[in-house]
């Protein structure tokens, strides 16, 4: 896959699994990613998709099982605590809850004070004046410096917890579900804060959410993930419009359209997500795909290119697209065909 | 909660005052005649060797309020201390002490103390040590118990990536918000200190008999209550009633004044 860019933070084939009673829980299960320099790569998925999980793994706030993370091209899944304390200099992360993620003993100051003593070495009186330099960045005045987080609203926080991410110029910040625990009244204020702070900072993201307006109104690029795995990922304006994976396709389908009289076409997956729990070697939609095959159930199908910088885990997609079946020499040897267009599925 | 302050103010300035001025030897037989009820020269009345009852009283807040404060202290830093890392870390180290602290809890706190008094012999320190040791596992087991609940919260995760060590998380960022519980406990604690100390002073264990320790006066007196000299055993026992009061009040005030969230 080809996209425009300097990748930043990678994954590779990345895998967290947890034991649990009876067997193995599947939360990341061989994910692929770049985040680009300066640019927005959201991760959308329910609960229960592993999408967390995977942000904290990429800065192994959760060690992964297996498989590499590469920050600017250095790998730091061997960095010992010392040296991974370090790379938080250039990774850093705003946490979905900022009422828990704000130590409530300690002000806005004690809190933004603190990366620039231990990141970046300040002497006191420059971390006075960037404190001061970050509340205003971030829409707050140098009167909330004395607050302690139950002094603050719920926007408040969030805006307090975002400095503090940004406090020492970060390249990349991980933001895991920064807007879902905060009214829907201050949601649209923090987004244009994030973006207006990625333009000024040329901050790279990770937006992590389930939120799918949100979404496209903010990232350059979109994976989906659906029980551990990415099924399909491309620009935001691709996927939003062209979606290939049935999964995707109705995730979109689910959202509701803000537009009277408009009907809405569904595509509708049976049951429920099922328990990531041991789960089998084959496309982890089966048993739910309207479109299913005998071919998804003989292996997990692998992020294929469809399109230069779009790519989708799906044989019956690429099947489609490429032309008619055999699908298993497809799944052996995928190809990409340029500029082909393809072929709307039919429900 | 200034009541708490207030008393144990009070037991501080006795004892402080005990160590320059008493209205007689606390020591000395004989002042009085034995067993004077409490009158204008003697206030609480004297024992049975006609000592004043008042210095022996006033000499005792020195004891039996330094062996509680001492006691709890060292209980409260040792315990809380690895707690913290018990319940930071977990693994191996965590199961090692959970079983140490499960085989000290088997034994009740008394029944410990007098077992190694007996065995060490009596003396100040002695008491001191067996206390701090009989209130070490509940600190560590309070301690790591909110630690641990608190490890995965949010800010532990975000202190972790503003660039603290894991140390500095686990005593800087966690312990600080885990202090309320340990703190109110350090009330109860210094009540059972006192409690044992007395108790072992009682049963002739902890201290000197000639001690003037309230549990030692309270065991001398004890004849006295069936027989009309109440004052003896009395005193000492409210004294004793109060100080155990009183630190449970203070150990309140504690947990309000250190909580940012109920400050206000």
């Amino acid at each position: 896959m080809i996209v425009e860019g300097r990748p930043i933070l990678q994954a590779r084939n990345l895998r967290k699994l947890f034991p649990v009673g009876r067997g193995m829980l599947f939360a990341v299960d061989g994910v692929d990613l770049d985040i680009m320099a300066g640019q927005t790569l959201a991760l959308v998925g329910e609960s229960g998709s592993g999408k967390s999980t995977v942000g904290r793994c990429l800065v192994r706030l959760i060690e992964p099982t297996s498989g590499e993370v590469f920050l600017d091209g250095r790998s730091i899944l061997g960095l010992n605590s010392v040296l991974l304390a370090r790379q938080y200099r250039r990774v850093q992360m705003v946490f979905q809850d900022p009422n828990a993620s704000l130590n409530p003993r300690m002000t806005v100051r004690q809190t933004l004070i603190e990366p620039l003593r231990l990141h970046l070495k300040m002497n006191r009186r420059t971390r006075e004046a960037r404190a001061r330099e970050l509340v205003e960045m971030v829409g707050l005045t140098t009167a909330h410096l004395d607050r302690y987080p139950n002094e603050l609203s719920g926007g408040q926080r969030q805006r307090v917890g975002i400095a503090r991410a940004v406090a020492v110029e970060p390249d990349v910040v991980i933001l895991d579900e920064p807007t879902s625990s905060l009214d829907v009244s201050v949601r649209g204020q923090i987004l244009d804060l994030l973006m207006d702070l990625q333009a000024k900072l040329n901050l790279a993201y990770l937006f992590i959410s389930h939120d799918l307006q949100v979404v496209r109104h903010v990232s350059h690029r979109v994976a989906v993930m659906y029980l551990g795995g990415i099924v399909e990922i491309g620009p935001t304006a691709k996927v939003f419009s062209e979606p290939k994976h049935p999964y995707t396709r109705a995730l979109l389908s689910a959202a509701p359209v803000a537009k009277w009289g408009v009907k809405r076409t569904r595509l509708r997956l049976s049951g429920e997500i099922s328990s990531p729990i041991d789960l089998p070697d084959t496309c982890r939609l089966v048993g739910r795909c309207p479109f299913q095959q005998p071919v998804c159930s003989e292996a997990r199908p692998k992020l294929v290119d469809i399109d230069q910088d779009h790519a989708v885990a799906c044989p019956i997609v690429l099947a489609k697209t490429e032309g008619p079946p055999p699908f298993v020499g497809l799944l052996a040897t995928p190809s990409v065909t340029a500029g082909a267009h393809p072929a709307t599925l039919t429900q | 909660m200034r009541i708490g302050i207030g008393i144990l103010a009070f037991y501080v300035a006795v004892a402080i005052l005990s160590c320059f001025w008493t209205p007689y030897d606390p020591l000395q037989p004989g002042v009085g005649d034995s067993y004077s009820p409490p009158s204008w020269a003697f206030p609480l009345g004297t024992d049975r060797l006609g000592a004043d009852m008042l210095s022996r009283m006033m000499t005792g807040a020195r004891y039996d309020l330094g062996i509680a404060v001492v006691a709890v202290f060292i209980a409260l830093v040792v315990g809380t201390t690895l707690g913290t890392v018990a319940g930071y870390y977990g693994g191996v180290v965590d199961t090692i002490a959970m079983r140490l602290v499960e085989m000290f809890e088997a034994f009740p706190g008394l029944l410990f103390a007098m077992l190694v008094v007996k065995a060490v012999g009596p003396g100040v320190l002695n008491v001191i040590v067996v206390l701090s040791f009989a209130g070490i596992p509940t600190y560590l087991r309070l301690a790591r118990g909110e630690i641990r609940s608190r490890r995965s919260w949010q800010y532990a995760e975000a202190a972790r990536m503003v660039g603290n060590r894991s140390w500095r998380v686990a005593f800087a960022h966690l312990l600080p918000n885990s202090a309320g519980p340990l703190l109110a406990y350090t009330s109860i604690n210094a009540a059972f200190a006192a409690l044992v100390t007395a108790s072992l002073g009682f049963l002739g264990l902890g201290l000197d008999p000639n001690t003037p320790e309230w549990g030692n006066m309270i065991a001398r007196g004890q004849d006295g209550v069936m027989t009309g000299e109440w004052w003896i055993s009395f005193f000492p026992g409210l004294a004793i009633l109060g100080m155990t009061g009183a630190f449970y009040l203070l150990g309140d005030a504690i947990s309000d004044v250190t909580d940012p969230r109920r400050r206000r």
